[in-house]
């Protein structure tokens, strides 16, 4: 394995609340630039692994690596260096509901560029632009539909043009079309800003579409139990836990 | 130390400028002016091309300025040729044209003239306006089906809200009340002592006490406690839907959730009043004793003679309508909040202020209905 190209390592990452182990031993990688899926059943802690990632969660035991940095062990203010160079979306946008698309949206740009006004304006503007949305800037969050809200969020992910962007759920609640065309944002996004993208999901058709490479969790045997390509997982991986995930349970049953 | 960013149009062809980008961009470099380069354009120019051999870094920032470069050269008519430029450049481009602009989204920032705004606001209160009477009516039916015995809400949900408005709110009362009084007897104290009249310090405390401070402080203490509380509980309900799921259900918002809450604060208002009433002359009984060199028995005995039952009454009275009046604004407040976090903090701020206002609004038109009962 190239290390030059590993972007994210994660090492023997435990996860618990309190004395509730969530997960336990999770090793991998992700490569510089590539789609990947953290991928498993509802309540198996994808959300929770992304929580650790970006540093909302501690973790029990184990350690985050970006680069050759450690996340996990930096102090505060070096840690919060490192954020900078994060996009996050969360699964309902998050946005701030007292301020308005532009204004969400030069929020980052203004704590940490020193550009003027007018100027952090204009990138925002462009921000929203990218993500389709021309001409909404002052409107409030409220103001505009669930997907809208999405990609304003993921307008404000990219404020600061992101090295790392994570996507909590991002197809969760769109109608198929809507999650179908923000894939394609994604993976534009990745293709000209050349981000690494961590993605939690469990929609099939988003994960067959975008992803390069996947992290499999499994709640009963509380770790990982799969990593790779999930085309690659879905022809060819031996767990049935994991060919009956990416197969929506029809593998081997008669169809129609 | 990187090269600065710049941008620089020059002629190459006749009709033809080339934009030449070069230097390390970025968002924390600040942003080189856009509209100079394009208003240097001679008017016979038909077509522009780039340059980024001298590109060093880019991000966001380059990207900002050449689509307001192309915005601008579009206006005035003039072909943009982008392939000299990075192809992730490129394609940022095309990313932030593929969905054109919504017609009809931009213009909700005009501001409307100034009459138009004074009308608006006029047409807003009189819907507000409205919106409160319905509420009231409303409530009101409900109370009906209560009476019939056909309102459908939970009792527990009755009894804990006896529990919140109650027990929960004896503490400051007791204190807020214990000061009032001590505060009035003060003052009075200290007017009446010129004329040797020192003994009545008692029965002013007890009339203020029993008739209006008792009723109207519990009324004041209960909108800022629990008439916020309602407006945030309701408004976080309108927010995530629940009000909506009842609606849904069939079961009324208004007997589910305001009847249990309204009969709970009219219930427990008197009680707190008459409660505050006896504290407050407490409060008065330590600076007669203190102050005055009254005795204990002597200050009972002057209080006992000063009140009547007609005086707790008109008390008590008040306290039942002031209990709806700052359940109601609560209620009305929460379940009219906007669907956002800040909407529910203005909703408990609007429900505090328009409580209080009713209160102090009502209790005058009772110290007019009572003077003209001669009560």
């Amino acid at each position: 394995m190239a290390d030059a190209a590993a972007h994210i390592r994660v090492e023997h990452l435990t996860m618990a609340y309190g004395s509730f182990v969530l997960m336990r031993d999770l090793t991998f990688t992700v490569r510089r630039g590539a789609v990947f899926i953290i991928m498993g059943g509802s309540g198996s802690g994808k959300s929770t692994l992304l929580r650790h990632l970006i540093g909302l969660n501690e973790p029990a035991a184990g350690r985050v690596l970006y680069g050759d940095e450690d996340f996990t062990a930096a102090p505060l203010e070096v840690r919060e260096h490192m954020l900078q160079r994060f996009g996050v979306l969360y699964q309902s946008g998050a946005l701030f509901s007292s301020m308005t698309l532009v204004q969400n949206v030069m929020l980052p740009l203004g704590e940490y560029t020193d550009l003027r006004p007018d100027e952090m304006r204009e990138v925002a503007t462009l921000k929203l632009a990218l993500v389709g949305l021309r001409g909404f800037e002052d409107y409030y969050p409220s103001q505009i539909s669930g997907g809208m809200q999405k990609r304003a969020g993921l307008a404000r992910a990219i404020a600061l043009d992101p090295e790392v962007l994570f996507f909590d759920e991002p197809s969760a609640g769109l109608d198929p079309v809507t999650s179908r065309r923000l894939d394609d944002l994604i993976l534009e996004l990745r293709d000209s800003l050349g981000a690494t993208i961590v993605v939690v999901t469990h929609e099939l058709a988003s994960i067959f579409a975008i992803g390069d490479d996947c992290v499999f969790l499994d709640p009963e045997s509380r770790t990982m139990i799969a990593t790779g390509s999930p085309k690659e997982l879905r022809a060819h991986s031996t767990d049935p836990r994991v060919r009956e995930f990416l197969t929506r349970g029809e593998d081997g049953r008669p169809h129609g | 130390m990187p090269e600065q960013p710049s941008l620089t149009a020059s002629p190459t062809a006749p009709g033809t400028v080339c934009i030449r980008v070069a230097g390390s961009w970025g968002l924390r470099r600040g942003l080189p002016s856009a509209e100079a380069v394009v208003a240097a354009f001679g008017s016979d120019v038909r077509r522009v091309i780039f340059d980024a051999k001298a590109l060093t870094a880019w991000d966001s920032a380059l990207v900002t300025v050449l689509a307001k470069v192309v915005e601008g050269s579009r206006g005035r008519k003039v072909e943009v040729d982008q392939t000299g430029l990075p192809a992730g450049v490129q394609r940022l481009l095309a990313l932030a044209e593929a969905v054109p602009e919504k017609q009809g989204a931009r213009g909700g920032g005009a501001r409307p003239p100034f009459l138009a705004r004074i009308g608006g606001v006029a047409i807003a209160a009189a819907a507000e306006a409205t919106e409160l009477l319905a509420f009231l009516g409303e409530a009101t039916r409900a109370l009906g089906r209560l009476v019939t015995g056909r309102a459908r809400y939970r009792r527990v949900d009755f009894l804990v809200e006896i529990q919140e408005a109650g027990a929960r709110a004896l503490p400051i009362v007791t204190l807020i009340s214990f000061l009032v009084g001590l505060i009035m007897a003060f003052v009075g104290a200290v007017s009446l002592q010129q004329f040797g009249a020192g003994i009545y310090v008692a029965n002013m405390v007890a009339v203020a006490m029993a008739r209006e401070m008792g009723a109207m402080m519990t009324a004041i203490i209960m909108a800022g406690r629990t008439g916020s509380a309602y407006a945030a509980q309701l408004g976080t309900m309108n927010v995530s839907q629940e009000i909506d799921a009842l609606d849904t259900m069939g079961i009324q918002p208004m007997e589910f959730l305001v009847l249990p809450r309204m009969l709970a604060l009219s219930l427990m208002m008197p009680l707190l009043a008459v409660y505050s009433d006896f504290i407050g002359m407490v409060g008065g009984a330590i600076v007669g004793t203190s102050m005055l060199d009254l005795s204990l028995v002597q200050y009972w005995q002057q209080t006992k003679s000063a009140i009547t039952v007609t005086d707790f009454a008109t008390g008590v009275g008040k306290s039942v309508v002031f209990g709806v009046l700052v359940a109601l604004a609560g209620c009305l407040e929460g379940i009219r909040a906007g669907k956002s976090a800040s909407a529910v903090g203005d909703a408990a701020t609007a429900a505090a202020v328009s409580a209080i206002v009713y209160v102090i609004v009502a209790d005058g038109i009772f110290a007019v209905i009572f003077n003209m009962l001669g009560i």
